[in-house]
This record gives structure tokens, sequence and C-alpha cells, in this order.
């Protein structure tokens, strides 16, 4: 029946159409999607509620509330200000030395923690860094999205696509520093000379109050340094047992959980404050859209775009990755890369039981996602936290701004990634 | 017990059509925190805080940190001046919506009302919402304060 797959697909479009032109939040859109696809396949008889609950992947559920909250324990800390104004103290307030401190830092801890978080922990300070030194913030803050974007494709953790790409494709932590990071580390320094580029004349000021910033102390931006470092040990443990996921035979849902149990239980934080910095709508958000995107595969929709491909004649691997890497990262430029990744796993899946190796890919899903990011202030979550932490100065970020400078740097990862991908598709098929 | 009693009954304030930068030399020159707007008719049109005038120099950090005891010195950003051009602009663009009270209004009830809304003065109207009065916070909990049995203070404990 035809009428299946265009109205699976007609309810999952208007779905991204309703959170593109921001009629809805994007997590009531698609928790509407998703009772709407169950209904739809319970009256074509293509779904069923079992399937639908089945749909749900509940190993990329559990890894980002394990790690979220995980944050949320060291979130009121003053780790992630003590950061910034620690490597502000290393700039000695000199422009360029601190957008690249600043960028490194935010980098750094968005590859293992949610750089939605760090971001929104790092602007604030950021731009009371800037006022003393009287210089603009906005490149401060649109590099650290912008490099935080791009550093988080490195790591299984470091954003949700990648989690989700690990979790269809039974991709190791492992796997990810071995076939992602070295592509990030040089993506990642491409982007840091492309941002030097563009904001040169920005960054030519010189600073007021420079020696302020050599008074910064950052201890005491440290607000509890026990609990800190309790919390970090607990992440450290994480991490490392993320390294021997495969030899121990665990998921990384089982592990981040047990990290956010064990920080629970020597942190004792007052569970319900905790509980609220939980982003539970990110959840709600991915839960409603594996259900949704469930529906449309069970409709029949992922096979067919599948066959299309297959049918379009036999393109070499190397070509079919380098389109899959360009139409995710355009598409995640405009829409959200959450909702494109969850679609493409089925698409993926089903070449692989067509005879194509998708090892390579689910490089490319990730590198698309992750790196299309940078391109529009909607781009992804990280951008659209800064931008509107930005609208309370005087100086704020307007879409336009951000095409000015993401645009560029989002097409200069891309072709790099492309380039590499192409020099390095062998290993990236092993 | 009411406002009446306990109320400056001289009140500055200034017309809604004066300019930013008038409204400032009188808040600085009568050393006061809350500024009336009145009409041509001494009608109570607005207020004017002196939170409202600091906003023009204020950095924007401040609406965005919640700590920033690791940074001791803020340099010349202590002595940031407005924009000329935005003390140039009227009253009535920058004020608030008056909050006032009634001049036959409970002290307790006016002092329940500054605490709610976070305020320190209090504007107040007669029937016909001209501006008669205002009462400072420590006009109306010093009233609050007038039956309470407190040791008399004398000259020997020299207070």
């Amino acid at each position: 029946m035809i009428i299946q797959p265009i109205l699976a697909t007609l309810i999952f479009i208007v779905c991204l159409v309703l959170i593109f032109t921001d009629k809805l939040n994007r997590a009531i859109a698609a928790m509407g999607g998703a009772v709407l696809m169950v209904v739809l396949g319970l009256a074509l008889g293509f779904y069923s509620e079992e399937e639908a609950v089945a749909s749900i992947d509940t190993n990329t559920l559990g890894l980002l509330l394990g790690m979220m909250m995980l944050v949320a324990l060291l979130e009121p800390t003053g780790f992630f200000q003590f950061l910034a104004v620690w490597v502000a103290r290393l700039s000695k307030g000199r422009p360029v030395r601190l957008l690249v401190l600043l960028g490194a830092v935010t980098s750094i801890v968005s590859m293992f923690l949610d750089n939605v978080t760090t971001v929104v922990l790092i602007v604030p300070v950021t731009i009371l860094i800037c006022e003393i030194l009287g210089l603009n913030p906005q490149p401060f803050l649109i590099s650290e999205a912008l490099l935080s974007n791009t550093a988080g494709v490195a790591t299984l953790v470091g954003d949700p696509p990648n989690v989700l790409i690990a979790s269809a494709a039974n991709l190791s932590f492992i796997d990810f520093l071995t076939h992602s990071l070295p592509f990030v580390i040089v993506v990642w320094f491409i982007a840091l000379l492309m941002i030097r580029l563009l904001f040169r004349k920005e960054l030519a000021v010189i600073p007021e109050n420079s020696d302020t910033v050599l008074e910064f102390n950052p201890n005491e931006a440290l607000k509890d340094r026990k609990t800190a470092v309790k919390v970090l040990i607990v992440i450290g443990g994480a991490l490392l047992l993320f390294l021997f996921e495969e030899i121990l035979h665990i998921r990384p849902a089982l592990i981040a959980l047990g990290a956010a149990a064990a920080g629970l239980i020597v942190v004792q934080p007052d569970i319900s404050t905790l509980l609220k910095r939980v982003e539970w709508d990110v959840l709600l958000f991915f839960g409603a859209l594996f259900i949704m995107v469930g529906g449309m595969d069970q409709a029949g929709v992922m096979h067919g775009l599948s066959s299309l491909i297959t049918k379009g004649g036999s393109m070499p691997p190397v070509v079919l990755g380098l389109i899959l890497l360009w139409v995710v990262a355009i598409s995640s430029a405009f829409i959200d890369n959450i909702p494109i990744t969850i679609a493409l796993i089925p698409v993926v899946l089903d070449l692989a039981a067509a005879g194509i190796d998708p090892t390579p890919l689910w490089w490319a899903l990730a590198f698309g996602a992750g790196f299309g990011g940078n391109g529009t202030i909607i781009g992804s979550t990280a951008n659209v936290v800064v931008a509107s932490l930005s609208e309370r100065t005087r100086h704020p970020i307007t879409p336009a701004t951000w095409n000015k400078r993401g645009l560029p740097v989002m097409l200069a990862t891309c072709a790099a990634a492309s380039i590499l991908y192409v020099l390095f598709f062998p290993w990236l098929s092993q | 017990m009411t406002v009446r009693a306990y109320m400056k009954q001289r009140v500055i304030s200034v017309q809604q059509d004066s300019t930013i930068e008038m409204a400032a030399a009188i808040i600085r020159e009568h050393h006061i925190g809350t500024l009336p707007v009145v009409d041509l008719q001494k009608k109570l049109v607005g207020m004017l805080r002196l939170e409202n005038l600091l906003a023009l120099v204020m950095p924007d950090f401040v609406h965005l940190v919640e700590h920033f005891e690791f940074a001791h010195n803020f340099g010349s950003l202590e002595y940031t001046k407005p924009d000329p051009s935005a003390l140039k602009g009227a009253v009535k663009d920058i004020m608030e919506d008056p909050i006032s009270v009634l001049v036959d209004s409970g002290v307790l009830r006016a002092a329940a009302l500054l605490h709610l809304r976070d305020l320190r003065d209090l504007p107040v109207v007669d029937a016909e919402n001209t501006l008669v009065g205002l009462v400072s916070h420590v006009d109306l909990g010093v009233a609050l304060m007038t039956g309470w049995e407190l040791p008399e203070l004398s000259a020997d404990t020299g207070l």
C-alpha cells in the first residue's frame, strides 16, 4: 500500500517544519508526531504499540541521562567557571590568545560532557572577561560554540548524533578515538584558523585593563572544590570504563548510569534540584523521534529510500559517503541534526542489509551532522543557546552575523572533512 | 494607622516630558532613590528609580553571572559614563509603570506591597491619582514599630 509511507513521511515532515519555523517547541512537536504516528500505524495496521515501544533506543537514552546527571552534579561546583577564569589569566588579556584558550577549554570539556551545558556556563564568564577588557564578546562567543560543536564529533559521548550512531552501528568508544578523533583534530585547527581570519578586525583591538585579568583568582570561582574533585574522579572512572566496554561486554548506557549513581552516592545532592538540571525535554524529544522514525521504518519509507539509492546504479562507496556527508551537513545546518541522524540511521542499516558496507557511511553521517551544525544560528543547540544569552547583552548575535562567520567555517570544515574522508577511506572502512 | 501620617508630603517629582539627564540631576542633587513621574495635572503616570538610570552604565555581565568573586578589580569599567545621547531621551521612555498606594491605605498594606515588589519607596496618591506624598521602607518600618516596648535611649547610653 503506497498510502502508508506517504502519510508516515508527511507526519515527520510536518513536525520538522513546525520545529524549523519555530511554531512549536521541538519536544512538543515530536511528542505530537509520535502519538499521531502510532495512531496512524494502528489504524492502517503497519505499526503496533509494542513495535513503537521497541523502537526506542534505550541505550541512547540511558547514556544521555547518565551523562546529564553527571554534568548536573558538576555544574554547581563552579568547575566550568574555574576553567574559564584560569585560561583568562593565562591569556594575559591578549585577544587572540584568549580566544584560542577559551575555545580550547570549551572544546576539550565538550568532548566528554554535554556541550550545551558547557557553553551555558562558560559564556557568562566570557562576557564578563570581555567587558573588563573592553572587547566585543561576539567573536569569543561564536567561536566557543563553533569549536565545541566541532570537537564534540571526536568522541562517542561528545554529541548526541554520535551516541545515536554508536548505538545503532555498535561502534565503541575506542572506534571513535581511532577513527573520528584524528580527523577532528585536523578539522578543529582549520576551524580555528578560519575563525582567526574571519574575526581578524575584532581581534586586533588592544584591550584595556589587561592587568585586572592577571588579578583574577580562579580558586574563588571554584565554589565547591571537594564536590568538584569527587565528580571529576567519577567522570574519569566512567571514561576509563568506556575504553574497556568491549572487553567487559557492557553497553555505554550502563557505564554512564552507573557513574551517575556513584556520583549521587558520593555527593548526595538535593535530588529535586539536581533533577531540575537534567534536560528532560531533550530526552522526551529523542524518545518521541524514535517512535516517529520507527513508524516510518515500519511503513516502508526507509526501505524505499535505500532501494532508491541502490537502484541509482552502483555508486563507488566513497562517492556515496561524500554525498551522505554533504546532505547531512546541509540539512543539519537548517534543521536540527538529531532528527536527521535518527531518520538516516535506518536507511544506512537497510543499505547494509542490501550488501553495502555501512562502516564508512556511519562516519560520513557523524561528520556531516557534527560539522554541518556550525552553519547557521539554529544549526546546533549550542548555537541557539549562545545567541539567546547574547540577547541579554548590548551586542546581540543576529542570524546574519552568524551566517557571515559560521557558514564559512562550516564549509571549510566540511570540505576538509571530505578531503580527509577520500584520502583515508580504506581506514574508515575498517 | 494610615500612610497619611507617615509619608513625606514635600515630594520631589519630575514631568514625564523632562529629559533623562534632568531627572538624573534631580536624583543626584537630592540623594533620592525613587522619582515619581507626573503629568501637567500632577497625576502620577510613572516611576523612575535609581536602578533605571544605573542600567545605562551597568555592564552586561551583571545580568548573566551569579558569582564574580574571582574578579577583584574592574579597572576602568568602574568609571563608565552613559552614552550622552541616551541622556537626551525623555523620562517617559525609560520610566516604569507606577506602583502606588492611596493616602488612606494602612501602613502594613503599604509595607507588604513594598516587600512583594522588592521596592524601597512608594508614591502616595489621592482618589484622583494626584501625587500627594511618598513613603520609604524606613518610614513604614518605623511606623510599624510604634507600639513596641523598647528601652529608652538617653544621653548616658551615648546613643
